[in-house]
């Protein structure tokens, strides 16, 4: 049986949760202006991805740019993997260039960052096929569905205020102070943000730091965010190391002067308000004067008829004349 | 009962009730929005404060933001504006952030502001009843309990106003009680003169053409009143007497049972009172109370003062003749701020508590994040798959919310509904509540009549006001917004 449609009539996330849902096994083809990419599934579950941008083994390139590998070993591994039969991050691993876990990492960040890219297609094709199931020529993984649709969709819930505040990426990250048990508890930071916070040295960029991180850029970013918004990092340009401990100094400086301003104005505006306002509960009683008259004739009235034995229940409603 | 039917042919009476009523629902819908408008306080300003905080980079501290947001939304006690101005202002605050069902609260107290100059001018012929029109002293002089100042008020009345025919109307009574009836009869014949179809005038021209023997003139114009109000029994009652006097019996017969026929009880009693006081046979017809409150809304300077009193004290800021501009102005700001992205306002989703930007919003009409989103849209046999952290948020938010909706509850009946975004609940209960209170404190008395009456139902309003209060808070304890569990 073989699915097909526009992404217009039936987006990303509905497809994935259809095959989800119904455990399916197959290829799906996702083809759209910018790429073709195609993702494998086994019993509903994630085993594979690739991309027709691919050149090479994309977590290569991945480990090379955070520097988990040289350049060299990974040529000369690449050289030998058509000899040995073995592919080149086996070998590399067997001659301990490379550990497991940096291979695991940069596999979920390539798929996260296809995924996350493919979510947000709204044009395109989709094609899934349930009798090929071919994953030889893609990059393999084992990803629940559910969790990577759930994790994609936080990400784009989450993205318009990271987005605003994300620093220039070739901004150097700065510490302010280390991170105490309290610092960490206030701010509710996790496990990987105390690790992008250790990885920031003063010379990185945010940039290499996002590479070295072998995590999201999104997931990086947003550790950012959170560390500068809790003022535990700054961020300068780069080669301005110099000028630092002035700047911070100063920033220092112009927070403080910054939050005694938000006091003074606060202050000002009271007062100003105060003055030229006229506020009522300074000028007015509850009830306004013609009126408290009004309802005090009505009173007065009353008593002066019930002095006179006057009642409304012993007026004749009927009165006579000659 | 009896007691109360019969003062409800009272204007006195009638317009104080109705007076009332009406206050105490103007009292109560303004209570119950400022309470809607405390609970949107509790309910939205941690979602204010964290955009503040994103809007800072946190730059300000946590008690700096909490103090600029409490004087961002008390800016209205800082200025010489009434309660009204509070509810606008919170509104507009809270736009970006309120759910669909209490934008529905906003545009019906946009629609209040739109009618307040009239809702004013209304409440304030409730208020100068006494003072407006001669009215106090025209219902004075028919039931003849007037004083010398009241008579000599009416007939500068008349002096001041000649085209206004009911006080000379009243006045004409007033004469022929006295006997003089040529001045009645002048003043009846210049009443007609502004108001040709008036039955009332012609029957009291009837009385007093009688009174001077001018009986044909006397059955015509009794005629007249028959022809224009072929309805009012007093009127062929009167006619049935005058041919009594001329020894008419036949058509004194004919006219008694037409009489009789439309309002049997009424005039047997006349006729009982006529054995009683063979002097006074005819009947006067009084002053319709619909026509005196209607009088009593026509514009006049102390009406005007007293409505822009009103009206100040309730919105103030802007002159009365600007509510509809106020209105619009309003209405104008709260679609400009539609137009503000949402994903720039923080929302918490109803389902897992998250702060979230871009979501969506549930079938319910409520907010709701994209990860509660999907799963809400998966098949409940699926949701075994489902992340189980993920489940685990949800119930544990459900818990959390199930125990503060309720705490807040029994502070405010009604915060709490509001806070689980169980709109409707909380707005019938904060509307109960506002009712409740306005009962105990004010007893249901705003205005009060000038001529007293035995009833007094003050202090069974209160006790009515404690009841509803008693049953609310019975209701929200064994009610409460969220039953977790269930």
């Amino acid at each position: 049986m073989a699915l097909l449609g526009t992404l217009k009539g039936f987006g990303v996330t509905e497809i994935f949760q259809l095959i989800s849902q119904q455990m399916k096994t197959g290829s799906l083809v996702l083809t759209s202006p910018k790429a073709k990419v195609t993702i494998a599934f086994q019993d509903g579950v994630i085993e594979g991805i690739n991309s027709d941008h691919w050149e090479m083994d994309p977590r290569a390139e991945v480990l090379l740019q955070g520097g988990y590998i040289q350049e060299k070993d990974f040529k000369t591994a690449i050289e030998n993997q058509k000899k040995n039969a073995s592919s080149w991050f086996e070998i590399l691993i067997s001659q301990g260039q490379l550990k497991q876990i940096f291979l695991d990492k940069a596999t979920e960040v390539i798929i996260k960052k296809i995924l996350l890219d493919v979510f947000q297609w709204r044009e395109g094709n989709y094609r899934f096929e349930d009798w090929d199931l071919e994953t030889e020529n893609m990059l393999p993984c084992y990803i629940q569905t559910e969790s990577i649709i759930l994790n994609t969709l936080r990400i784009i819930d989450e993205w318009p205020v990271i987005k605003s505040k994300i620093p220039p990426a070739d901004y150097c990250p700065v510490t302010i102070m280390p991170i105490t048990d309290e610092l960490r508890k206030k701010f509710e930071l996790a496990e990987e943000d105390i690790r992008i916070f250790d990885l920031i040295d003063e010379r990185k960029t945010i940039e290499i730091i996002v590479r070295e991180s072998l995590e999201t850029p999104f997931d990086v970013l947003s550790t950012f965010v959170k560390l500068i918004d809790a003022g535990l990092v700054e961020v300068f340009p780069k080669g301005s190391k110099e000028k630092r401990d002035y700047s911070i100094a100063k920033n220092v400086f112009i927070s403080k002067l910054k939050i005694a301003s938000i006091f003074v104005l606060l202050g000002l505006c009271i007062l100003t308000l105060i003055v030229f306002g006229q506020p009522r509960i300074f000028h007015h009683k509850a009830i306004y004067a013609p009126i408290q008259s009004q309802l005090e004739t009505q009173k007065e009235m009353a008593d002066s008829f019930t002095r006179q034995g006057i009642r409304l229940s012993e007026l004749d409603r009927d009165r006579y004349a000659r | 009962m009896q007691e109360l039917k019969d003062l409800l042919s009272f204007w006195p009476f009638v317009t104080t009730l109705v007076g009332n009523v009406y206050f105490f629902v103007l009292f109560a819908a303004l209570l119950s929005f400022m309470l809607i408008g405390l609970s949107l306080i509790i309910k939205y300003s941690p979602l204010i404060l964290n955009d503040l905080r994103t809007v800072s980079t946190n730059e300000i501290p946590d008690i700096g933001r909490k103090l600029w947001l409490a004087f961002i939304l008390l800016i209205p006690i800082f200025l010489d504006a009434g309660p009204v101005w509070y509810m606008l202002w919170w509104f507009i605050i809270f736009w970006g952030y309120v759910t669909k069902s209490e934008k529905r609260i906003a545009f019906i107290f946009l629609f209040l502001v739109l009618m307040s100059s009239w809702i004013a001018h209304i409440g304030a012929g409730f208020i100068s009843y006494t003072n407006t029109q001669a009215n106090k002293e025209i219902f004075l002089l028919e039931y003849e309990v007037a004083s010398p100042k009241d008579s000599l008020l009416v007939a500068s009345w008349i002096q001041d106003n000649p085209a206004d025919s009911e006080p000379m109307n009243a006045q004409a009574i007033d004469e022929i009680k006295k006997n003089n009836y040529t001045s009645a009869i002048e003043l009846l014949s210049h009443a007609l003169d502004l108001e040709p179809n008036n039955p009332r005038y012609y029957n009291h021209l009837g009385i007093a053409l009688a009174g001077i023997g001018k009986n044909a003139e006397a059955i015509t114009a009794f005629k007249n009143s028959v022809t224009l109000d072929p309805r009012n029994h007093i009127y062929y009652y009167n006619i049935s007497r005058l041919h009594q006097a001329l020894y008419n019996f036949y058509e004194a017969e004919q006219s008694l049972q037409k009489a009789s026929s439309l309002n049997p009880r009424h005039i047997r009693e006349f006729l009982d009172q006529e054995s009683v006081d063979k002097e006074n046979k005819f009947v006067i017809v009084h002053v319709p109370i619909i026509r005196q409150l209607a009088r009593q809304m026509h514009l006049s300077e102390e009406l005007k003062d007293t409505a822009d009193s009103l009206w100040d004290m309730g919105i103030g800021l802007v002159q009365r003749k600007n509510a509809i501009l106020l209105a619009i102005t309003s209405a104008l700001i709260l679609a400009l701020i539609g137009y503000i992205p949402q994903d720039k306002f923080t929302k918490k989703c109803s389902r897992c508590g998250n702060l979230y930007y871009v979501g969506t919003t549930s079938g319910m009409g409520l907010p709701i994040c994209l990860q509660c989103h999907w799963l809400e849209t998966k098949a409940k046999k699926q949701m075994q798959h489902a992340l189980p952290i993920k489940i685990e948020d949800i119930k544990k938010y459900r818990a959390f919310t199930g125990s503060r909706s309720a705490l807040f509850e029994l502070l405010l009946p009604g915060l709490g509904s509001f806070i689980v975004n169980k709109t409707a609940k909380g707005v019938f209960r904060i509307i109960m509540f506002g009712t409740g209170l306005l009962m105990i404190i004010s007893g249901g008395q705003f205005i009060h009549s000038i001529l007293p009456s035995q009833i007094n139902v003050q202090t069974y309003i209160r006790l009515t006001g404690i009841i509803i209060l008693g049953v609310l808070y019975w209701r929200a304890y064994k009610s409460p917004p969220i039953r977790y569990g269930v």
